[in-house]
């Protein structure tokens, strides 16, 4: 296993000769199952990077958890594995290039706890200036943080992503995107999707409806980006496939319409860090007919150090009772926490929150959290 | 006056230069291009960044930029990312993991730098303005504004 692990290694050292874990730390971090898991992913690449060592790359992501939550009824204490991450990009031409990212993640239904997904799998073809087309499964991009986090929690300002992505927002397409970025003075950006919807998994979908979504960003300043886009779709018989991350709470079965507007500000300067990010679904059923949601999530960060912040969020969730698509959530989350930088490939971060309870307001979880996450 | 400055080999004397131990380093953007561009210091700047991936003929743009281990590399953090070391390695992670961008070659001094553009159509680097041997053809054109 130590050789194996040592094999792993020598091919990160290909894209990273400063790789920053050593064999023995990553033999102590992950657990044996989990570790020949991700030889098994990894393997077959090998023989890849030795046919042209400079045009493949390989990172991995990761992240630990410890949480002691306080609630009404009792107390609970856990650490906790996160998701891990192998990622590969390859430079297939000069135009031509390959993204791939699968997750090894907890799941209640595996019996080792943990089992793969493969989260992007996109050819990307730049066929002119900064435009280019997506072809295969990538991260809807629907906001600011779907955009630039997803599951770099490396990256993420705070421990967990916000409310509506556990209650309402897709976050994974698999289909076709025309890009473009940094486009002009205000670095203007867009994006064209059409793909498999909500219904669908990542093998194929029943009936012919297509999910849509058009997007467009703008970076006013330096370090800020303003979003806006809207999403639709047909969901048919309210079926939840693998591109949300969550499923409907309703036992109704037939079809959806859905439209979602969001809106997306992020400023990230020297000192001073902002994001808000807000959504707005509207949803028509033959059963209770219109349906309003809203989420919106608020982020203020203040940089003492370029290692160190501080930060307090303020997410707050609204889904209709007539909303027969979204899942129910904590109806809002307070909390403030603090982020250290120990190197570009892995941070500290620690926080405290409060959490409603989905029933009652009155009934509230308090929980201390802290992560570990890195990337290299 | 043209427009275009006719000396090739011009330093750039960026807005928030870096201070060193010995006063300003001054450097010199190289790029492997035919023929050869004469281009602005915002618009070199943002090929630095990662805001263009191609070159007006084609080519995708590749980035050399000094590694961790090559001292030049607090100089280019500073003057081009406005950042330290860790913050320009962190901020490439960032664009490579948003699969924005390619990921840039870091290497470990002038000459491989220079080696390295040379081997690559497309690339570009930047190396101190003291370094010698630079070849000629290699030297980016800075066009005033």
């Amino acid at each position: 296993m130590y050789i194996l692990l040592h094999k792993i290694l020598d091919l990160f050292s290909i894209a990273n000769s400063q790789s920053v874990l050593s064999a023995k730390r990553l033999s102590q971090t992950l657990p044996t199952q989990l570790v020949i898991l991700i030889c098994s992913l990894l393997w077959p690449l090998q023989a890849g990077a030795q046919i042209d060592q400079r045009h493949i790359q390989f990172l991995y992501f990761g992240h630990v958890e410890y949480r002691f939550e306080n609630k009404p009824t009792a107390n609970h204490s856990s650490f906790s594995l996160g998701e891990q991450d192998v990622f590969i990009l390859a430079e297939m031409a000069p135009q031509l290039s390959f993204l791939g990212e699968t997750v090894i993640k907890p799941t209640g239904h595996s019996a080792t706890g943990f089992s793969p997904s493969i989260e992007r799998a996109q050819i990307g073809y730049d066929y002119i200036d900064n435009h280019s087309i997506i072809i295969g499964k990538f991260h809807t991009p629907v906001n600011y943080w779907n955009d630039v986090y997803h599951h770099g929690r490396l990256f993420f300002p705070t421990i967990g992503r916000p409310l509506g992505f556990s209650s309402m927002l897709p976050i994974h397409t698999l289909g076709l995107n025309f890009h473009g970025q940094n486009l002009g003075s205000l670095s203007f950006g867009y994006d064209l999707m059409v793909g498999n919807g909500i219904s669908s998994s990542d093998t194929g979908q029943t009936g012919t409806s297509m999910s849509l979504l058009a997007s467009a960003h703008c970076n006013p300043i330096e370090g800020s980006r303003l979003q806006i886009s809207y999403y639709r779709d047909h969901i048919d018989n309210n079926e939840h496939g693998k591109h949300v991350g969550h499923t409907s709470t309703s036992t109704y079965r037939k079809d959806i319409d859905l439209n979602l507007f969001s809106f997306s500000l992020a400023y990230f300067g020297s000192r001073l860090e902002f994001l808000n990010e807000t959504s707005y679904q509207r949803t028509h059923s033959d059963s209770t007919g219109l349906a309003q949601s809203f989420t919106s999530f608020v982020y203020l960060g203040y940089k003492h150090t370029e290692v160190s912040t501080s930060y307090a969020i303020l997410d707050l969730l609204d889904i209709s009772d007539k909303d027969l698509e979204a899942k129910q959530g904590p109806p809002n989350k307070i909390g403030v926490g603090f982020r250290r930088e120990f190197s570009p490939y892995a941070n500290l971060k620690a926080q405290l929150v409060q959490t409603s309870d989905i029933e009652t307001e009155q009934k509230e979880s308090r929980a201390l959290e802290i992560q570990l996450s890195y990337g290299f | 006056m043209h427009k275009i400055i006719s000396a090739v080999i011009l330093v750039i004397l960026l807005p928030n230069i870096v201070q060193g131990e010995s006063g300003p380093e001054k450097f010199i953007f190289i790029a492997n291009l035919t023929p050869q561009q004469t281009i602005t210091v915002e618009s070199v700047k943002d090929l630095f960044l990662g805001k263009r991936k191609l070159w007006p003929d084609g080519n995708a743009v590749k980035v050399a930029i000094p590694g961790e281990k090559y001292p030049f590399a607090k100089v280019i953090a500073r003057s081009i990312y406005n950042t330290s070391i860790n913050g320009m390695k962190k901020f490439w992670l960032s664009l490579v993991f948003q699969g924005r961008v390619k990921p840039p070659t870091l290497l470990k001094s002038a000459e491989e730098i220079i080696q390295y553009v040379a081997e690559h159509q497309g690339a570009i680097g930047v190396v101190p303005a003291k370094t010698k041997n630079i070849p000629p053809e290699l030297i980016l054109r800075i066009k005033k504004k």
